[in-house]
């Protein structure tokens, strides 16, 4: 919809235009550029006033059908001087934004606070949300109703009586209302009673992997593959394995910061699983031993250093009972 | 005489032109679409910001409060890389009664050095005004044509900072789109994960960096939220008992689900254009591919099936292709693939590290983390066809993450400089750079949403 009429209010722009190089020149042209703002207005119309009389284009949307309706003179004046212009078919091109009517009106319109005296009507009655052939409708629309219930003299007596807007004449070609409220909520994020006794479970499980002895295991940068120091460690870790058969391990895999988040994911998984692989080699079940991944995200330490960088890039066994 | 009729027809056809290239599909209006991104300091649209004065009515307005109007409004039109605000006193634009002045001749020496120049007045209501809460009059006069472009009136319920703020962002909204035909994005949101006790948990703030909510609350790991194409909902990877999901939450309700049930690996949850389908890279004993899920039947399809690591799925706005990260060639590089998985091809093949990719919105481009040498990791951007490659931020950090605004033109990322991890913007042409985090630290995955419906 917004194409088709930005193009008609280009065409008759440029058609004005032409005419007002054309001899024209002390008519006062007026034009309001492009109509309206997205989920502001649902009113859209390019208008243009010649005290000459020769040149008259408005073109009209309706708000309900979002349909764009251009009287035939004004068509005729409007398409003319900029025939050759291709793009007209292109205007009905679907992937443009669909400022529809609906999502204009509707939508904040139901929004607002049943409590409060803005009754849709109410909002409806603002010129800009009117379906209006020029600026004078505006105004009668806005003068024959009341704001809040006020009597209407009362609201226009105040300079800021909501109804009055502001008078529309030449000198304001678009006027528009709008109510503005914070539509956008979110609602407070509370902490669950599971997810606290998760929270407690993996303390648990940390304290059971201290009192293990588990090593953790390091990696070389970008590098998934264990090294011979890493082997050992994971050869010293088989003992505490072998003596509880019970126990089932979850293997991490971690990152340094240097990277990609998504790819660092990744990256942990990979070292986890060549722990995993490599105990499973040792001969510990593979059924007791599970991986997981925490990349970047769940550092041992913050620091921008090479120091901090290595043992970043671990394997950590943690029990989980 | 002559100069008063060429004036208003120069920015007529400069409008004209700027209409007609909007018109033309995305894939038409590469070159187009270029132009406008990289408009440069003299090609902007000179802007006076002359002052929102405050109007003696009731109290409740502080003189913060009241300077907000000026102050967001001013870093709205400097960010949209459309206006430049010129630095031009304060002055007082007029109103009679309740409409907009033509401004008088003793500020033309101002005025006419800019193409717009914009006041207006913000005030509390009363109960003999029908109106309880604020009220910002705002009017546009264009010098050239000598003449009131346009005059705004919002109002609200309550009188609060943040409404005051989002007057100021729909007014600025307001002028972008009425030079540019395109919607503006200072009542968009970027959602995020920041660090909060131990755990990380996700964020919701304006796109300016104000006003970030806390979404989650689990005192674990959340990460990398994506929007639903409504606005209303966010995914995101959760972690529950050492393992991966990928969730599903309702903004304003809380209201949670679980969409892809704890693998070891549930991550780069994105959705399909048509918001039906979520993509995702998952594993479970292999490497990571790319699956696809369909909300409503919750049937699943993979989409990749390669032994290396596929991830990272951005589709393009059409919903006919997406771009992915593989190291199916060693390293990680950037490949595209058809809806349905089928014709791979690869898109980078500049450095050894390229991932992270994200579709723009208008489809022209794809922007992604580059390792570059001696610098670090860094924006780059590309055409889908592979041409156009350019880095757009530099220096020493570790850049991760872009998600486009939905304008196409303006990228959010994180970035971690001296240690601390924090977001920032630029647009696709490197131009722009602002860190836009306010507090907060480790902050990461930062997802820009879309616009208000």
């Amino acid at each position: 919809m917004r194409p088709v009429i930005h193009l008609i209010s280009l065409l008759g722009i440029l058609g004005l235009s032409l005419a007002g190089i054309t001899g024209c020149g002390e008519k006062r042209i007026h034009v309001s550029t492009v109509s309206g703002t997205p989920g502001e207005e649902t009113s859209s119309s390019a208008s243009a006033t010649d005290t000459s009389g020769l040149l008259a284009t408005s073109v009209e949307e309706s708000p309900l059908t979002g349909q764009t309706s251009l009287p035939a003179e004004a068509q005729a004046d409007a398409v003319q001087p900029v025939a050759p212009v291709e793009p007209l078919q292109v205007a009905q091109e679907p992937s443009m934004p669909a400022y529809t009517d609906e999502s204009f009106m509707k939508e904040p319109l139901s929004e607002i606070p049943s409590e409060v005296d803005f009754a849709p009507a109410v909002v409806e009655d603002t010129g800009s949300l009117e379906p209006s052939t020029n600026g004078k409708d505006i105004l009668s629309q806005s003068s024959s109703s009341t704001m809040n219930g006020l009597p209407r003299d009362e609201a226009e007596a105040s300079p800021f009586s909501a109804q009055a807007a502001f008078q529309d004449d030449l000198s304001s070609p678009q006027v528009g209302m709008e109510p503005v409220r914070e539509s956008f909520q979110v609602a407070k994020a509370e902490p669950s009673d599971i997810l606290r006794q998760q929270l407690d479970k993996i303390k648990e499980e940390e304290l059971a992997t201290a009192s293990a002895g588990l090593e953790d295991v390091f990696f070389q940068f970008d590098s998934w593959s264990l090294t011979a120091e890493a082997k050992d460690s994971l050869e010293r870790d088989l003992a505490w394995l072998t003596t509880s058969p019970a126990s089932q391990l979850v293997i991490e895999g971690h990152a340094d910061q240097r990277g990609t988040q998504a790819y660092n994911m990744v990256l942990g998984k990979r070292r986890a699983m060549a722990i995993r692989d490599y105990l499973s080699q040792l001969g510990v079940d593979p059924s007791r031993l599970f991986v997981i991944s925490y990349g970047k995200d769940k550092p041992f330490c913050q620091d921008t250093t090479e120091v901090c960088y290595q043992l970043n890039r671990r394997g950590h066994l943690l029990v989980q009972n | 005489m002559m100069k008063k009729v060429l004036q208003p027809l120069y920015s007529i056809l400069i409008l004209v032109v700027l209409g007609v290239a909007s018109l033309l599909p995305a894939s038409l209006r590469g070159e187009e679409a270029d132009l406008k991104a990289t408009r440069s300091e003299f090609q902007k649209i000179p802007i006076w910001v002359m002052g929102f004065s405050p109007v003696q009515r009731d109290a409740g307005l502080s003189e913060h409060m009241q300077s907000q109007v000026a102050s967001v409004l001013k870093a709205d039109l400097t960010r949209s890389q459309i206006f430049s605000v010129a630095e031009l006193p304060p002055a007082k634009g007029e109103f009679s009664e309740n409409k907009c002045m033509s401004l008088s001749s003793t500020l033309a020496q101002n005025y006419q050095k800019v193409t717009v120049s914009t006041w207006g007045r913000i005030g509390v209501g009363g109960t003999s005004t029908g109106v309880q809460g604020l009220i910002l009059d705002a009017c546009a006069f264009d010098p050239g044509q000598q003449d009131v472009l346009t005059g705004k009136r919002y109002f609200s319920l309550k009188t609060t900072e943040t409404l005051i703020r989002l007057m100021a962002h729909r007014w600025a909204d307001e002028l972008v789109y009425r030079y540019t035909g395109e919607q503006g994005i200072a009542r968009t949101k970027i959602a995020f994960v920041g660090q909060k006790d131990n755990g990380r948990e996700l964020f919701v703030m304006d796109y300016d960096g104000y006003d970030p909510q806390q979404v989650t609350a689990d005192g674990y790991l959340n990460l990398m939220p994506t929007w639903a194409p409504d606005r209303k909902t966010l995914i995101y990877t959760a972690y529950r008992d050492r393992k991966q999901q990928i969730m599903r939450r309702e903004l304003a309700t809380g209201r949670e689900e679980v969409l892809v049930p704890p693998t070891s690996l549930n991550i780069t949850a994105s959705f399909t254009p048509d918001g039906k389908s979520i993509t995702y890279a998952a594993a479970q004993d292999g490497n990571s591919d790319i699956y696809q899920i369909e909300l409503d039947s919750r049937s699943v399809k993979q989409l990749t099936s390669h032994n290396s690591a596929d991830l990272s799925p951005s589709w393009s706005p059409d919903g006919r292709h997406l771009a992915f990260t593989s190291d199916r060639g060693g390293r990680p590089q950037i490949y595209i693939m058809d809806a349905d998985g089928s014709n791979v091809r690869r898109l980078t093949y500049d450095g050894d590290y390229n991932a992270a990719p994200a579709w723009s919105p208008k489809g022209d481009l794809i922007v992604y983390v580059c390792r570059i040498p001696n610098e670090g990791f860094k924006l780059c951007r590309i055409s889908p066809n592979g041409e156009q490659r350019k880095q757009i931020t530099n220096g020493q950090s570790i850049d991760d993450s872009p998600s486009w605004a939905p304008n196409g033109r303006h990228i959010v990322f994180s970035s971690i400089r001296k240690g601390q991890s924090q977001l920032y913007i630029i647009t696709s042409e490197g131009a722009g750079l602002e860190k836009i985090s306010l507090a907060g630290e480790h902050l990461s995955s930062p997802s820009w949403s879309p616009f208000q419906p």
